[in-house]
């Protein structure tokens, strides 16, 4: 039996929709949506990003939190 | 000859008169490496995500200079061993022309429109769901006019992001 699950919205990549090519990681503003509750990187399968921008994304988070600009764990 | 971009984070625990003094030294040990300063942009004093040796404030600057691969070895050496300096992070950057950064402006610009719009439609839409029994309690008028403002405000605000 198939389970009925909600309808979900349709997803696209912030950046691509954006035309943005290369993520600053001292924009921070912006990686910290990208980011859970826990600090953690939030998914593709969650926030939609493409794989080319979720590769970029990620190195910046992980940039930012090096430089003290977002946590590695949260408060 | 490559691009660099470099931030680094001075300790909150240096007064803030001190702070140029330093930022004046790096830039001269940039000089000294052979480098070409093209850029330099004080951040300020920043509260930290954590704290660095409990240190919770820093001052950021971000420098930009072309530089020999090579000779950046010793500024590397430097910058580890100051003590008021806590965190940099070095790494080479694509030069943009002028036309490309307008362009990557403007995209930003207008993805951060987007998202500052997103979540205040989200908030707008939690916000009644909230606020509804306590309305409900006091008179139904008062909901029904503040629905109205509610519609004219978002109608206002969807304008005006499609004229900028």
């Amino acid at each position: 039996m198939a389970t009925q699950t909600t309808p979900q919205r349709e997803k696209f990549c912030d950046f691509c929709v954006g035309a943005i090519k290369s993520i600053d990681y001292k924009n921070f503003q912006t990686l910290v949506r990208f980011t859970s509750s826990y600090a953690k990187i939030v998914p593709r399968r969650r926030s939609g990003v493409c794989a080319k921008h979720q590769r970029k994304l990620a190195q910046a988070i992980k940039r930012a939190r090096f430089m003290a600009l977002l946590p590695y764990i949260p408060k | 000859m490559k691009h660099y971009e470099m931030l680094y984070l001075v300790s909150g625990a240096v007064p803030e008169t001190e702070v140029a003094g330093i930022q004046s030294e790096i830039a001269d040990w940039i000089a000294k490496a052979g480098a070409k300063l093209t850029k330099q942009e004080p951040g300020g004093r920043r509260k930290l995500a954590y704290a660095i040796k409990n240190e919770k404030y820093g001052y950021y600057t971000v420098v930009e200079f072309d530089a020999e691969q090579d000779s950046l070895l010793g500024l590397k050496k430097q910058l580890t061993l100051a003590k008021t300096i806590m965190r940099f992070l070095l790494i080479d950057k694509k030069p943009m022309s002028a036309k490309e950064m307008l362009l990557q402006e403007q995209a930003q610009k207008r993805a951060q429109a987007r998202m500052t719009q997103q979540d205040t439609r989200a908030g707008k839409g939690d916000k009644p769901s909230i606020g509804s029994p306590k309305h409900d309690q006091t008179s139904k008028k008062d909901s029904k006019i503040s629905l109205e403002d509610l519609d004219k405000k978002l109608d206002e605000l969807l304008d005006t992001d499609i004229i900028s």
